[in-house]
């Protein structure tokens, strides 16, 4: 049954194996390098393929949405935060989903004001969703407890978990085209809170009828809100859309905002 | 045949020499004995072995991606015969591999067996640590469901914020800028392909190492050396068949691994917690506030678990040993700690619907929060297990359509309903049953209704109650604060025709009786045209109550009241048309109710007399209305109680 005489066996390596190379061989170190060097680009080769494809997702762009979330009418201006969901669409991979909620945003009007504050509902700590307390006026973040302000500021400052304050959103209005309305079609001044890279979406008004002495070009550090003098004077369309250009924030370090 | 075994087994041998491999395997030497404290190492490989077997089987039956991953474990779950059974040890074995490893790694640095020569195998046992808590974390996410989906997103968050590769670390775990397919897939691959491959590559070599250098024993010897078999197999086996036991049992106890409802991006789960060996994690974090996260979620964590890696050669001296089981004891004791005011933190409210003033809590500003987001917190899990219930419901009653159960969750009104008349209806109206509040439905309370009360609308009760001059004055109806319809407003005249007209006066108890007869028959009959599908039955049941109802509503009633008034002196009815208005006709019906919602002062319903309810649809074009059509039906076919399937603990009048 056992076959003593097929090679490899141990008595036939001691004549065959590789005690057997003289250490005057002229190539050996030669062939050594290139049995190395091809093997191991055998190996890297499919690896690195695998690698390429693994790092894709790197070498695609952010895109932030110039996105409507609400009526102007529906965020009255009573200096209290409302809940709007951010609607868009949204590719995964091989899908595409029409009017998908990405987002979620608060909005402030404060009495007088004519254009809203957006708030990301992302707490920029750990991303968890703010959620609102009517009863204390607060944000509140379900994961770590941090707390918000009305005005996005931590209840309290550095001891907060949370490392900044909430992230706000550039804002824009749009009259909405509605067909046979008296404004329909007619393009209306547009206010913006924020740079003039937002400047898509709608393209019924641009930057140049502003009647605000180009504020609207002027960028404002890290979109907070700055008082606009004169906003209220300037006539309302009757239906405004509010726009929010939504980007979707880093966590827990500042960074800038990609353009659109 | 026992001489052609016997050569079999010579043949295998003399091919393989697996005889001299076996007996490697198997004669270990034992210096002392086989002892129950040895035991640790193996049940660990045991452990891991049983996720290999169980870990395979599930994978013959799960599919990654957004709309299958949930869905493929619902299957598994719920339909598959023992599927529950399978993934609950799963489940529970990585939870007791978690301890085993502590117990294990303790064991280890308590006997100061990582000193040379076995500080690499240490090293080595290290990884393996990390691996299996690597594995541990990727399949958290696996079932796609709203716990491991909302838990991992933390997880990634954090891993974004690392020093300098940080967005790059979580776009490549995350396959994109936000999860989706390519998030599921990747954490597949990690977790059934690379991470355990790794794990059984660097198990090998820790045990190789392990049996190069023998077991580390422990003096003194009670018994005479012995080898590994069969003493020591049997005590390893007997501990890996009991803690298979335990987790049986834990599988049995709790009907298996929890599966929430499916991940929903857009509807955030407040209650999302890491697994309980990850919570010490979670709570570590709110040491360190603003700018110090980094600390906390990387700094400090990384350099412990260098130190663990030092380990080996701090304690090559007595005091080195004597302080690497102080920091065991450190670590292990602090994780306990963490872990313990993590859940007492969670539960601190100790019910979702419970009072601050009764908890015993010292009233200040931190405590009151404190005790807040415990509720919320527990409020979350219950929202999120009644949902869960429904889903699976729905799954069962109607299968899942091809674009996920997600589908089945934005048309469901039984689920939509309330978060759409929470936001939309909320502020001015109330729902809650009088009676029985639903504790589910707590969050619709409204402790002050500028509006009806509009749980059960449309029900015999509810206009019962509409038709009852004691209810009709009441919050629940008319008697709101500020409400032009009460007793004392502008526009009393209902109330005043139910009170006064109707009730009003010396009525004698026979009259009463037939007008509260009447009015018994009037409610139904004006239920009936509501066409409620939970009262169907009744209403095919009492046609003729609702003929006479009908008449009666039609001009019958005026004849039984001394007032002689009646219905259609204001409303428009039946054969009594263009009178005024709400026009009666298919009262809280489907129809009735979306057109009325759409536009509340419209001449068909209050007209001028519209107290405050804006108009939420009145326009063709649905950008330009508060709410969507589809929204809107959903609120509609909620409060009429007109969904599919089975309500989960609903209490509907």
């Amino acid at each position: 049954m056992v076959d003593t005489n097929r090679p490899g066996t141990a008595a036939n390596n001691v004549a065959g194996g590789p005690q057997c190379a003289t250490p005057a061989d002229p190539g050996r170190s030669r062939r050594s390098f290139v049995a190395v060097l091809a093997g191991s680009l055998a190996v890297l080769g499919p690896v690195t393929a695998g690698l390429v494809t693994f790092f894709s997702p790197l070498f695609r762009r952010r895109q932030s949405l110039q996105v409507r979330v609400a009526l102007l009418s529906q965020v009255p201006d009573d200096g209290l935060p409302r809940a709007f969901p951010v609607i868009a669409d949204r590719r995964d991979a091989w899908n595409h989903y029409a009017a998908q909620k990405i987002g979620s945003v608060y909005l402030i009007r404060q009495p007088g004001e004519q254009l809203p504050v957006a708030f990301t509902a992302k707490c920029p700590h750990a991303g968890c969703a703010l959620g609102y307390s009517e009863t204390d006026q607060k944000f509140t973040c379900p994961c770590h407890t941090s707390r918000f302000n009305l005005d996005g500021s931590r209840t309290h400052g550095d001891q907060e978990v949370a490392p900044r304050d909430m992230d706000t959103l550039p804002v824009a209005l749009r009259p909405l085209d509605i067909p046979g309305a008296p404004q329909g079609g007619r393009a209306r001044p547009r206010l913006d809170r924020g740079a003039a890279s937002h400047s898509e979406g709608g393209g019924a008004a641009s930057h140049s009828e502003l009647p605000l002495g180009g504020q609207g070009t002027a960028p404002v550090g890290r979109w907070n809100v700055r008082r606009q003098q004169g906003l209220s004077s300037v006539a309302t369309p009757q239906v405004n859309e509010v726009l929010v250009t939504f980007v979707d924030f880093q966590t827990g370090r500042q960074e800038k905002i990609p353009s659109t | 045949m026992k001489k052609n075994l016997a050569n079999l087994t010579e043949w295998l041998d003399d091919r393989t020499g697996c005889r001299q491999l076996l007996h490697e395997a198997l004669y270990e030497r034992v210096p002392g004995g086989a002892r129950w404290r040895y035991v640790w190492g193996s049940t660990l490989v045991v452990a891991f072995l049983t996720q290999v077997i169980t870990g395979i089987f599930l994978w013959m039956a799960y599919s990654p991606s957004t709309h299958t991953a949930w869905e493929s474990v619902y299957y598994i779950q719920y339909e598959m015969t023992g599927g529950w059974l399978l993934r609950g040890i799963h489940h529970y074995m990585s939870s007791a591999m978690v301890v085993l490893l502590a117990i294990h790694f303790a064991q280890v640095v308590w006997d100061g067996a990582y000193r040379a020569p076995r500080e690499l195998n240490f090293v080595l046992g290290l990884v393996l640590m990390l691996l299996v808590l690597g594995l541990s974390f990727t399949g958290y996410l696996l079932p796609w469901d709203q716990k491991g989906y909302w838990a991992t997103n933390v997880g990634t968050e954090l891993a974004s914020q690392a020093p300098w590769a940080g967005g790059a670390i979580k776009k490549l775990a995350v396959g994109g800028p936000t999860y989706g397919h390519h998030t599921l897939t990747r954490f597949f691959a990690l977790h059934a392909g690379l991470l355990p491959g790794a794990l059984v590559a660097f198990l090998v070599v820790h045990v190789v190492l392990f049996r190069r250098h023998g077991i580390t024993p422990k003096q003194p010897y009670r018994k005479p050396e012995a080898t590994f078999w069969p003493d020591q197999v049997l005590q390893d086996s007997v501990a890996a068949l009991g803690i298979l036991v335990a987790v049986l049992g834990v599988t049995i106890y709790t009907g298996g691994a929890e599966l929430t409802a499916p991940a929903d991006p857009a509807n955030n789960y407040d209650a999302a917690r890491p697994e309980w060996y990850f919570l010490f994690l979670f709570q570590f974090l709110k040491w360190f506030p603003g700018e110090l996260e980094v600390w906390g979620a990387f700094v400090v964590p990384g350099l412990l678990v260098g130190l663990l890696f030092c380990m080996p050669w701090i304690g090559r001296s007595r005091k080195g040993h004597l302080c690497n089981v102080l920091l065991l004891a450190g670590l292990l004791g602090g994780a306990a700690l963490l872990t313990v005011q993590a859940i007492q933190a969670d539960y601190l409210a100790g019910a979702a619907d419970a009072r601050f003033s009764e908890s015993g809590l010292a009233d200040t500003p931190e405590n009151r929060a404190a005790f807040k987001a415990s509720q919320n917190f527990l409020q979350a899990r219950q929202a999120a297990q009644h949902q869960t219930q429904r889903v699976i419901a729905l799954a069962q009653e109607q299968g899942i359509p091809p674009t996920g159960a997600l589908t089945l969750v934005y048309a469901d009104p039984y689920l939509q309903g309330p978060r759409l008349f929470q936001k939309n209806c909320g502020s001015c109206h109330n729902y809650f049953h009088p009676a029985q509040p639903d504790p589910h439905r707590a969050f619709l309370i409204n402790p002050q209704p500028t509006a009806p009360n509009l749980f059960g609308v449309g029900t015999r009760a509810w206009i019962q109650g509409l038709l009852d001059p004691a209810q009709i004055v009441g919050a629940d109806y008319f008697g709101y604060v500020g409400s032009p319809f009460g007793p004392q407003g502008p526009n009393s005249e209902m109330v005043d025709f139910i009170c006064e007209d109707c009730f009003g006066g010396e009525l004698a108890d026979e009259d009463r009786a037939r007008i509260v007869e009447a009015m018994q028959k009037i409610a139904i009959a004006l239920s009936a045209e509501a066409n409620l599908p939970s009262q169907a039955d009744v209403d095919a049941r009492d046609e003729h109550i609702i003929a006479e109802g009908r008449a009666l509503l039609e001009g019958g009633l005026g004849e039984l009241l001394e007032s002689g008034s009646n219905c259609t002196d204001c409303h428009s009815f039946g054969a009594q048309q263009d009178i005024g208005s709400p026009v009666l006709d298919g009262y809280m019906s489907r129809q009735w109710l979306i057109d009325f919602i759409r536009t509340p002062a419209a001449e068909r319903f209050y007209g001028d007399l519209n107290d405050r309810m804006p108009a939420f649809g009145p326009h063709q074009d649905e950008r330009l209305n508060q709410l969507d059509d589809q929204s809107l039906e959903l609120i509609v076919d909620w409060l009429r109680g007109d969904w599919g399937g089975k309500a989960v603990g609903a209490s509907h009048r």
